[in-house]
């Protein structure tokens, strides 16, 4: 098969409920077109959403199944421990015939349906965790059997999110692959420059001053305080007028009030300035975007920064690290402020390397986020899966 | 002479009420005062605390102690509670705690080891019109800000205050407001015969340094404290971090003794050690009841804290010849100096801080010439055998004459 060859796809998914799993199918059915995909699916159930998918591909749906000689034939086997056989005529009530590239799970709750799949020259399976379905997983938890084929049988976990928690349940990170959450790709509205112009006065950011940009809870795996310590340094080094915004800022009082001491007595007041998430707009002005949270997952640290177009630094943190492959990011060892610093001082004396770096922050975050590219990332996972 | 008591021992001069007997520095402080009030003057006192502790069982050797937490609801106010009526249930609570304390009302003074303490003078009340409330203030600005209403309300009806280190006395007359006549400070103290007599035995600190793996020789860094963020235990893996990434002070330990293991923050600050690569080198202890053998092995005594009146611990670490360094804005530069008895650095600069410790391992010399001169200032003026009776001198003019 070329990559010119339409992927003959089995699709299994849970339902066809309006929720992310089936919504992110359909995108994806749209996105990739009929040269690319030659796909039929299998869901457990149906729902409101079966004729939208249906208008893109063949369905069938497990629970509709009637009964029949194949129904009894099925049965029969199956009663008698011939699971292969068994499944093999499920499959073909299912419509599931012929070479199949590859088997895409929309959801792990689809689970139950890889054991239809033949165990012998089993096609590669890549299954998508939605964002919020592995916190749906742990609510409402697959049974051990089914957790068990998944884990057993999945090749790529493609994953908008939650990384971590997929990692617990033990599965290795060289089957996992990382992809956004779904995007429209237009970036951050950015502000009519009226509102800049306000914002600068109101937060009397001098003439000619660089801007970091930081955003996140005030909370300790924010790492707002580390933010604040880079400051610091920034101005210590060679008295460089840098002003701080960090946008997120508005709850956590005892929080604030802490770091505000910090603030205080580094000297910053004035300089750094911890703004709620009205002001988000005040991101915009700003040269580089840094990321020094502790614990990064959703939402995504290097969104502010992608979708503004800035250049993005940080610390080396899971979710930061794999976005930031091939350059799309500057990443230092976590705590390294000094190396940190170093990035900063760097980027905000080239211009051109900050241009170029925000650049690859933005192509990266499209091939992960924004459909189609972001179908097409899927589209190749799939085909190297195999 | 003032009505007797239930149990016939008589109302005394002086109730001292302490916040809790935890073995922190404030309520420590009260017991080494009250140790010597008990050895060598006439004063009768009893203790109230507000809440119990490890060392509740030393308070009550040396005086009558009441704990306020402990005196629980009666019959009556069980009844109440079981038929929902809350508020008559508390009503009740509330009249059994001031009838326990009833004896107590009529002491001639009050004192309270930290602002916290002034909770208590609501269920002292109503005293002789002549009482008079002394507040031992150890708090400085975010431990203020932090205070309960309950107590901070109570903060005008002081008449006199002690604080606990130079420092801590201008920031109460700065920004609490309190007038200059009617502070005076008073450093805290530690029993220095105490800890002379009971070093730790050598297997001792040897098994602390093989329950971190620090292989012999290497060099320690200390810091003794909770984890929360007054203490600045962030900055501590933040110098940690910065020392290890230098070629110079790769091999050297880090141990921040009172982690309490369960504590949020303790495994917030276990997760940045992990990640940052330090998990062989920086150790969070648990506390200890008798924590000499980890002083033992610091050469080094780091004080990380963002704010801190004058902790003992530094006392108790000086006291073994090893220096500490500081940030400037703690009650401890005092003591330090500049290389007098140990050094100061400015505040959150952990960087410079790096510089001291790297200077201080380097030269062993110096080390132990600083650490010599601490030890002996603590011997001459921290000692409570030094410090309670200047304190007990002031409690003794305070106090009404009858």
């Amino acid at each position: 098969m070329t990559s010119a060859d339409p992927l003959r796809l089995l699709v299994l998914l849970p339902d066809a409920a309006d929720d992310p799993a089936t919504q992110e199918l359909l995108g994806v059915l749209a996105d990739a077109g009929d040269d690319a995909l030659a796909a039929r699916a299998v869901a457990w159930d149906g729902g409101p959403r079966l004729a939208a998918l249906r208008g893109h591909l063949p369905v069938s749906v497990v629970a509709d199944l009637g009964g029949g000689p194949a129904a009894a034939l099925e049965r029969a086997l199956l009663r008698l421990g011939r699971r292969g056989a068994g499944f093999a005529v499920r499959r073909r009530r299912l419509g599931v015939r012929g070479a199949i590239d590859a088997v895409y799970l929309t959801s792990p709750r689809a689970a139950p349906l890889l054991r239809f799949l033949p165990e012998r020259a089993r096609p590669p399976v890549v299954v998508m965790v939605p964002l919020g379905e592995m916190t749906q997983a742990e609510h409402e938890p697959l049974s051990d059997e089914d957790r068990d084929l998944l884990l057993r049988t999945t090749d790529r976990f493609v994953v908008a999110s939650l990384l971590d928690r997929l990692e617990r349940l033990g599965v290795p990170s060289d089957r996992i692959v990382r992809i956004g959450a779904p995007d429209d790709g237009a970036g951050a509205p950015g502000p009519d420059p009226a509102r800049l112009a306000e914002l600068r006065g109101r937060l009397a950011v001098p003439e000619g001053a660089d801007v970091l940009a930081g955003s996140g809870p005030l909370v300790w795996r924010g790492g707002a305080d580390l933010f604040v310590r880079l400051l610091w340094m920034l101005r210590a080094r060679r008295g460089r007028d840098v002003v701080g915004v960090w946008v997120g800022a508005d709850a956590d009082p005892l929080e604030r009030r802490q770091l505000e001491h910090d603030i205080a007595h580094m000297d910053l007041a004035g300089r750094v300035h911890l703004l709620a998430d009205d002001d988000a707009d005040a991101l915009s002005m700003a040269d580089l975007h840094v990321v020094t949270s502790r614990e990064v997952d959703a939402p995504e640290p290097y969104r502010p920064a992608a979708e503004r177009g800035q250049g993005l630094v940080g610390f080396r943190t899971d979710v930061l690290d794999r976005f930031a492959t091939d350059g799309a990011g500057e990443l230092v060892e976590f705590l390294d402020l000094e190396r940190l610093a170093d990035a900063v001082e760097r980027l905000l004396d080239d211009a051109a390397a900050r241009t170029a770096l925000a650049g690859r922050v933005r192509a990266r975050f499209e091939e992960w986020h924004v459909p189609p590219a972001r179908t097409r990332f899927l589209l190749q996972t799939l085909r190297s899966a195999r | 002479m003032s009505a007797p008591s239930d149990d016939g021992r008589g109302t005394p001069d002086v109730v001292f009420v302490s916040h809790e007997a935890t073995r922190t520095g404030a309520p420590l402080m009260l017991l080494y005062v009250l140790r010597w009030l008990r050895d060598h003057s006439e004063l009768r006192f009893e203790v109230l605390l507000l809440e119990g502790g490890a060392i509740e069982a030393d308070f009550a050797a040396v005086a009558p102690t009441t704990v306020v937490a402990d005196i629980g609801p009666g019959r009556l106010d069980g009844v109440a509670r079981r038929f929902g009526a809350h508020r008559l249930a508390d009503r009740l609570h509330e009249r059994r705690r001031r009838a326990a304390l009833a004896p107590l009302r009529g002491a001639s003074l009050v004192y309270c080891n930290v602002l916290e303490s002034l909770a208590a003078l609501p269920l002292l009340d109503p005293g002789p019109p002549d009482r008079v409330v002394v507040t031992h203030i150890h708090e400085m600005r975010a431990a203020f800000r932090a205070l309960a209403p309950a107590a901070r309300a109570q903060l005008r009806r002081s008449d006199r205050f002690v604080a606990a280190s130079d420092l801590v006395r201008e920031l109460a007359i700065d920004h609490f407001g309190i007038d200059p006549e009617r502070i005076v400070r008073h450093y805290e103290c530690i029993d220095v015969e105490a800890l002379h007599a009971t070093p730790p035995p050598a297997e001792a600190v040897e098994a602390a340094r093989r329950s971190c793996g620090i292989p012999v020789g290497a060099p320690v860094v200390g810091a003794v404290g909770v984890t929360g963020w007054r203490k600045g235990p962030d900055l501590f893996v933040l110098l940690a971090d910065h020392l290890h990434r230098r070629e110079a002070t790769r091999d050297v330990h880090f141990v921040w003794l009172g982690a309490d293991p369960e504590a949020p923050e303790t495994r917030s600050l276990r997760r940045d050690v992990e990640r940052a690569g330090l998990a062989d080198v920086v150790h969070f202890v648990a506390p200890e009841p008798a924590p000499g053998r980890w002083f033992a092995l610091f050469d080094v005594f780091t004080l990380t804290s963002r704010e801190d009146p004058f902790p003992l611990v530094c006392l108790e670490s000086s006291l073994l010849g090893t220096p500490i360094v500081c940030f400037a804005n703690t009650g401890m530069a005092e003591f330090a100096g500049e290389g007098e008895c140990g050094f100061m650095v400015d505040y959150l600069d952990v960087e410079a801080m790096a510089a001291r410790v790297t200077d201080l391992l380097e030269d062993p010399d110096r080390r132990a010439e600083v650490g010599r001169r601490a030890s002996e200032r603590v011997q001459r003026e921290f000692d409570y055998r030094v410090a309670a009776p200047l304190l007990a001198a002031d409690i003794e003019r305070w106090r009404p004459r009858r």
